[in-house]
């Protein structure tokens, strides 16, 4: 069976994809990346999406307001890429998630988006099972 | 006050922290396999230099991690601890890293900042030695990341090691909480501190510090009366609930009180 980094291998092999780190949520932890430059880049990625990913936790303007309703993925779509962060729902020590960074040209969202919730699947982590 | 002393985690990376690294840099130089002690808080186990697991006293264990997440009942726990990797047919092996990497980092954190003497002995390498592998200039920044972290979040390092007591009002219309927050909130008894609720529900050391520390800076719990460092690991068994507590008088509340009952007379 692949382990952590054999999945990530396969998500930089999604269209476009630029880099992607594994990242624990309740610590701020890079648990695993791939694709980054150097060593330093990818802890500090992980620190900086945390900070992102709970301000729109924490954001009540984004809720539902309806009863099991939970934030599942964050997108960020710049004129040279975009970024897609999954949250992989609360199976996990703390909130684990994925940054996935992909080119705009070489890339498309929909196929990142699928690609990523197959492998996140795989790696036996279904998120909310609802 | 010297808050400083009561940190959970040597709040300066003093000369004790670099020493611990220094042996782990050595280590990794000279590609050693074995287990280095941190006198009798823990030890970082080694093989070919890299850091492959670490356990320490303070921090919630690998068993505890997986267990309380609920993916393994004990009993799994144990076949798979007999096993090996090879026999970890209940937990899928990307999660069985991540566990082991979240408790490495976990316990890292705190020996490292431990004032301990480290002793090196050569062994066979640990179980997990095929899963993870982490360098100790990783391990340095990631635990200097942390310790920072801490205290750009709410700087009272007596809060990790005093008994996380929610406030009795709280003087907002809303309130948002992550998940963690809520789940120390929830169980807080009075009595346990953030590590010893770390421990029981599973979470991460570290974790559950930063979560205590958040809710402090929101005043959702009460800050910590300045109490002495345990020597002791959290006991198994807990003690009897003290007899219910005031929470200290608001002075602005008594001053009006006062003035009101003056004009009353």
């Amino acid at each position: 069976m692949l382990g952590i980094d054999g999945c990530l291998n396969r998500i930089m092999e999604i269209p476009g994809a630029r880099s992607v780190t594994l990242v624990d949520g309740a610590s701020g932890l890079a648990v695993a990346a791939a694709g980054h430059r150097d060593r330093l880049d990818q802890h500090e990625d992980a620190a900086a999406t945390t900070e992102a990913v709970r301000s729109v936790l924490a954001c009540p303007a984004f809720g539902t307001g309806r009863a099991g309703d939970d934030i599942t993925e964050i997108i960020v779509r710049g004129t040279r890429g975009f970024h897609l962060l999954t949250l992989f729902g609360q199976t996990f020590d703390g909130q684990l998630f994925l940054h996935l960074s992909v080119d705009h040209d070489k890339g498309n969202l929909a196929l990142a988006r699928i690609h990523v919730q197959r492998l996140i699947e795989e790696m036996g982590v279904t998120g909310d099972e609802r | 006050m010297s808050g400083k002393a009561l940190a959970v985690t040597a709040a300066d990376p003093g000369n004790e922290e670099t020493r611990i690294l220094a042996e782990l840099r050595r280590l990794e130089k000279e590609r050693r396999t074995g287990v280095l002690r941190v006198g009798d808080e823990g030890a970082f186990h080694v093989a070919e230099g890299a850091v492959v697991f670490a356990g320490s006293r303070r921090a919630t264990g690998l068993d505890r991690l997986a267990v309380g997440s609920g993916m393994v009942s004990t009993e799994e726990w144990g076949r798979i601890r007999l096993g090996g990797l090879d026999g970890a047919p209940g937990l899928p092996r990307p999660q069985l890293e991540m566990f082991a990497l979240l408790a490495l980092f976990d316990a890292a954190y705190f020996l490292l900042g431990s004032a301990a003497v480290p002793r090196f002995g050569a062994g066979p390498a640990h179980w997990l030695a095929p899963l993870c592998r982490v360098t100790p200039a990783t391990l340095a920044h990631e635990c200097a990341r942390r310790r920072d972290r801490l205290d750009a979040v709410w700087p009272v390092p007596p809060t990790d090691l005093a008994p996380v007591v929610p406030v009795r009002r709280i003087r907002r219309q809303r309130v948002v909480l992550t998940g963690l927050q809520a789940e120390l909130l929830l169980n807080a008894d009075g009595r346990r501190t953030p590590a010893e609720l770390a421990l029981d529900l599973g979470r991460t050391t570290y974790g559950c510090l930063l979560a205590a520390r958040e809710l402090g800076a929101a005043g959702l719990i009460r800050p910590a009366a300045v109490r002495a460092p345990r020597a002791a690991p959290p006991a198994p068994v807990r003690p009897p609930a003290p007899a219910a507590q005031w929470s200290p008088p608001d002075m602005d509340v008594l001053v009006r009180l006062r003035t009101a009952l003056k004009e009353c007379m």
